[in-house]
């Protein structure tokens, strides 16, 4: 690990200091289950280290009218185990419960969750790619068996490794931004970015900014959500892949469904064209399996991991029987 | 000459030593091994390991703990490159930056050999992670940040990482031979092989292949050396202090006595750290340069990358069976990726495959050869179960194969093609409960219950299989203990053993309380310093701790007994032919009212009495000749297979073990689930992961090496102990740690077979490898 200088922020305007001061010099720390890794391997060598663990105001999980508010640095534990999340946010509970094993929940924040660099091993190892500054991604001629996109996959082919933000994107929440401008709050899906609008990041952070808070709407009555994933292992493992729905259904007939995908394309990624194929239907097997064939339309899978398709769509077409 | 006698097996005559002469102890001692039914207190029971408790509690302190006055810290810069020439190495920056106290390279230490091809620095490197400088600093990240600033200007070569290209000609020739070892396949040949696949009815053929396995010890790889006034002391992460200290005697041209090796705790070992390594030297090196003590341990990145690993093998059964499934023909070839040093790696990769498939099967015709090629990578070595592990993967599958096509149960298959013979010897084994373990592996799990195909619910299948175990003992190497009685009743077992972690301290000390008769916690066992002990054990593999050493303990504490009762017979005036011992009290047989208890006879010893510590002496004799002692046993398996994500779940296993005789049931029931852990983790999830085009290892990290997790273990892991009686040995003992991973590679594929019909022939078994079977089989 390279040297560097710890920066212990108590409250967010220490935080928004100490980023303007050292822009692209500094990280932040929030929790650090993923960027210690990244400066151990020294992939990541800031001089400034972040911790905004002992910022008060930032943990916390509110329900309020307009929904579920979580503080940045809430721990993915605390989420998985909320009564409210559990029983109105279930997507996001279950995916929190479902991020890596119960030492790095206890220690990993939903922003810092939100914020993860690609899990690829060519970005990880001692290849200079795209991600670094490169002009090639490995995976595509090498070994991409497992944390590969087989969709939406250009430039650089990583998948998004977080867990939590596949369950926001299926539960329409928005993302507080503060920085050196006025705070700022975007979609879920539209905080994730990928390869071809800039390859060297995931998301829209600038390097003043971070996360603050993250607010999920309430849910319509008569609505459930679900998160399912497939890892190699039981516990520990990124997504292979995984899938969160949110679906609104009177009598068995679904109203309005959200769908999303993760370990399969570089962003959290919401599939509209499955979701429009199920409203105002009843949803059945059959009707499942064509929603889970639309969310995987025009997948090109790469050298090793065809069998994400199948994979994919038949965590798609659980998910919804689940849910239905 | 050895007394001999005459045994019918199996319905011929062979003629062997006889095991009560041949187990006398010193001084003619008569010490045959314990009786079938003999009744013991101790051996046989449970007994938690003496470091338990240390161990949890974090009190243990393990080399990577050593923390010495004015300890270094050192740090190794790696090639990068799989096949390089250095132009030119430039040190000045590393050496000017504060805090730095040495650097060794080619340039200034290129005369220290490694082996009899290689320096310990190279200037030519074959692989990635091949040792080119290193430095010492006051901390770590110093050293860290020093070997950064070394620049290294390489010459790169061409290399080969895939084994069947690195056969091809013109493929980069990494050794003057060639790529195949020493020039060609090893072969091994009995009968007629055309003769026998002519009179089969049924042939055979099918390939398998296993991956690079990483013991992945949690302790990393390394050690703390201090050679100070012309000693060399080394606390090490090691599974034999003594094997350590003879090579870095050897290696440093130091007298024996003058190395001395500790070892209090080991945080797994599994086969990776028997004898020396590059970082025993250099910390030695940069030891003697500085004069201070130097900490060298390996990061996880190199542990993964230079710790060396099961090798990846190909292997091609070929087999004729009777239509009654007797076999009459096996051709068996194995390709195994070896290293890029003409080293004992070579030997690991492919040489030592394939032993199951010679002996564990009756056949009378049989080829076996093996293969180990050259790669530009690092050296395969022993590990949990070498050898019989990849093989007993590839050859239990195909048994099952063959039993389908055959129309017979699994096990009746393997009953019909027995032997309680070793065959390349023709010599029969002291003991082999293989049928036992059958017979009670399916009592105990439900055998009959099996269905040919799976039960279903909804994406969910489940299916049984079963695996033969088969582990090789060995021949009784020259092994000492000894056993000292303090004036104050105490006992202390002395051995020359490291702490590899299986408990061998407990068993010992329960050995040595049995044969004496003083109750377990009186006695201590002293280990793990080369300087204050015997040559009980070179290194702790093999599965062969208890098995030799516990002979030569026993041995010792008989001989601490019989000097005992010379003292009791001096205390009570009788003479020694008089004196008997039993619960804690000498008396005379002649005169019963004369008796002394156990400390009333010890408070005579030591120098306040005048007299001399009373020592026992022990030594393990050579088994006794003319027969083979061999480990088997049976493990049954339940998954539950969801074909939507191809992930596969054991939820049961039943693993029935013939290891001799169980010294301590409670060690044995956690070995046996241990090792069966360990053979599930490279049947579902393990395996050395390379870029194919640079040799780059991907996943050289726990996370994504990816061991089974807790998870990921069956909820029932049943143990059912065989105890046959084995007379190679006065303790019974065959040896444990290394059988259990030896079957569940193929036990898990055969239940994945019988749950989905589909056969997946290249371990391990992932999930994207089921969900393409079960795709193309639709």
């Amino acid at each position: 690990m390279q040297s560097f200088t710890w920066i212990n922020a108590k409250s967010i305007e220490e935080v928004k200091g100490a980023l303007a001061k050292h822009g692209k010099k500094a990280r932040i720390f929030a929790g650090g289950g993923d960027l210690t890794t990244l400066m151990k391997e020294r992939i990541d060598t800031p001089e400034f280290v972040v911790n905004i663990g002992d910022v008060k105001d930032i943990h916390y999980i509110r329900e309020e009218k307009d929904g579920l508010h979580i503080g940045a640095m809430t721990i993915l534990a605390d989420l998985a185990e909320h009564e409210a999340v559990l029983g109105r946010y279930t997507a996001l509970a279950e995916a929190a419960g479902a991020v890596a094993s119960p030492q790095l929940r206890n220690m990993g924040s939903i922003g810092g969750n939100l914020c993860q660099r690609p899990r690829c091993w060519y970005y990880r190892g001692a290849f200079h790619c795209y991600k670094k500054g490169g002009d090639f991604c490995f995976a595509v001629t090498g070994d991409n068996r497992y944390y590969h996109s087989i969709l939406k996959g250009e430039l650089c082919y990583m998948v998004h490794p977080s867990d939590t933000a596949v369950a926001l994107l299926a539960l329409d929440a928005r993302i507080t931004i503060a920085g050196p401008q006025k705070e700022k709050t975007v979609k879920a899906e539209d905080f994730f970015i990928g390869p071809r609008q800039d390859v060297l990041r995931e998301n829209i952070l600038q390097p003043a900014e971070l996360i603050t808070e993250i607010v999920v709407p309430t849910p319509p009555a008569n609505t459930r959500s679900t998160f399912l994933k497939t890892r190699i292992r039981g516990s520990w493992d990124f997504a292979l892949a995984s899938v969160a729905v949110r679906c609104t259904a009177k009598n068995g007939v679904c109203q309005a469904a959200r769908l999303a995908l993760g370990g399969v394309a570089p962003v959290p990624l919401r599939v509209e064209r499955a979701e429009r194929a199920l409203a105002g239907k009843k949803i059945t097997r059959e009707l499942s399996q064509q929603a889970a064939q639309l969310a995987t339309a025009g997948a090109r899978p790469m050298t090793m991991n065809r069998y994400k398709v199948d994979l994919t769509r038949s965590l798609v077409e659980k998910a919804l029987l689940a849910v239905a | 000459m050895a007394a001999m006698k005459q045994i019918i097996v199996e319905g011929k005559t062979y003629t062997v030593e006889d095991e009560s002469a041949a187990l006398q102890g010193e001084g003619g001692t008569m010490l045959a091994p314990w009786g079938k039914n003999e009744t013991l207190k101790y051996v046989g029971k449970r007994f938690p390991k003496k470091v338990a408790r240390e161990k949890v509690t974090g009190e243990a302190k393990y080399a990577y703990d050593v923390q010495l006055p004015g300890m270094l810290h050192a740090r190794v810069l790696r090639s990068s490159h799989a096949n390089a020439k250095l132009l030119d190495l430039e040190t000045s920056a590393a050496e000017k930056l504060p805090g730095v106290r040495a650097v060794l390279s080619h340039k200034n230490a290129g005369k220290q050999p490694w082996d009899r091809e290689r320096a310990v620095f190279k200037d030519h490197v074959r692989l990635i992670g091949d040792d080119i400088a290193a430095v010492a600093a006051d901390t770590e990240q110093i050293a860290d940040d020093a070997v950064r600033l070394i620049k290294v200007k390489y010459e790169v070569l061409p290399h080969v990482i895939d084994v069947r290209e690195a056969m091809r000609p013109g493929a980069p020739k990494l050794q003057p031979y060639g790529n195949i070892w020493e020039g060609k396949p090893k072969v091994y040949e009995r009968g007629d092989l055309a003769k026998g696949f002519a009179a089969a009815d049924v042939v055979l053929e099918e390939t398998y292949t296993t991956s690079e396995q990483h013991h992945a010890c949690l302790e990393m790889h390394g050690c703390v050396a201090h050679w100070q006034n012309g000693m060399l002391t080394v606390w090490d992460s090691t599974q034999g202090v003594h094997l350590t200290r003879d090579l870095l005697a050897l290696k440093l041209r130091l007298p024996i006595s003058k190395v001395r090796v500790l070892n209090e705790h080991l945080g797994g070992g599994f086969g990776s750290k028997n004898g020396v390594k590059e970082y025993h030297v250099i910390a030695a090196m940069l030891s003697r340069a500085t004069g201070s003590p130097i900490r060298l341990f390996l990061d996880r990145f190199e542990t993964f990358l230079l710790s060396s690993h099961r090798p990846l093998t190909i292997q091609k059964i070929k087999a004729g069976f009777k239509k009654d499934g007797a076999l009459t023909a096996i051709d068996y070839e194995v390709i195994g990726r070896g290293g890029a040093w003409n080293d004992r790696g070579m030997y690991w990769a492919a040489p030592a495959v394939g032993s199951p498939t010679n002996e564990l099967y009756k056949c009378p015709n049989l080829r076996t050869t093996n293969i180990p090629v050259h790669t530009n990578l690092s050296s395969p070595g022993a590990c949990r179960g070498p050898g019989n592990t990849e093989n007993l993967f590839a050859l239990e599958q195909f048994m099952d194969e063959a039993a389908e096509k055959l129309d017979l149960d699994p096990i009746a298959l393997r009953l019909k093609n027995f032997t309680a013979v070793y065959q390349p010897k023709n010599e029969p084994y002291f003991s082999n409960g293989l049928r036992e373990s059958y017979e009670a592996a399916a009592k105990t799990f439900g055998w009959q219950r099996r269905k040919p195909k799976s039960t279903v619910e909804g994406t969910k299948r489940r299916g049984i299989g079963m695996s033969a175990v088969h582990w090789h003992g060995f021949e009784g190497e020259p092994s000492q203990a000894l056993v000292t009685i303090y004036p104050d009743g105490t006992v202390e077992v002395n051995v020359g053993i490291a702490n590899l972690g299986v408990g061998a301290q407990v068993i010992f000390a329960q050995i040595a309380a049995e044969e004496i008769d003083v109750p377990l916690e009186m006695v201590r066992v002293a280990y793990g310093d080369s300087a204050g002990t015997p040559y009980t054990i070179n290194s702790s593999y093999g599965s062969r701790t208890t098995f030799q050493g516990g002979p030569a303990v026993r041995m010792a504490a008989a001989d601490a007994k019989q000097q005992l009762i010379a003292l009791a017979a001096e205390t009570l005036k009788v003479p020694v032919a008089d004196v008997q011992y039993a619960g804690g009290v000498f008396a005379a047989k002649s005169q019963p009212e004369k008796k002394a208890n156990f400390k009333e006879v010890t408070g005579k010893l030591g120098w306040m009495q005048g007299r001399h510590l009373l020592i026992g002496k022990g030594k393990r004799l050579p088994n006794p000749a003319g027969r083979k002692v061999d480990i088997f046993g049976a493990q049954m398996v339940e998954v539950e297979v969801d074909t939507a994500s191809g992930n596969v779940k054991v939820l049961r296993a039943v693993l029935a073990h013939d290891s001799g005789r169980p010294i301590n049931t409670l060690t044995y029931e956690s070995q046996v689930q241990g090792g069966f852990i360990q053979g599930l983790g490279m049947a579902l999830y393990e395996e050395r992961i390379l870029d194919a085009e640079t040799g780059v290892q991907l996943n050289a990290n726990y996370h994504e090496y990816g061991c089974p997790t807790a998870l990921d273990i069956p909820d029932q892991v049943t143990v059912v102990p065989i105890e046959t009686h084995d007379l190679s040995n006065n303790i019974n003992a065959k040896g444990l740690g290394e059988p259990p991973v030896t079957g569940a590679g193929g036990a898990i594929a055969n239940a994945l077979y019988n749950a989905t019909g589909v056969r997946i022939r290249d371990y391990p078994i992932t999930p994207s490898k089921v969900l393409q079977a079960l795709r193309a089989a639709v």
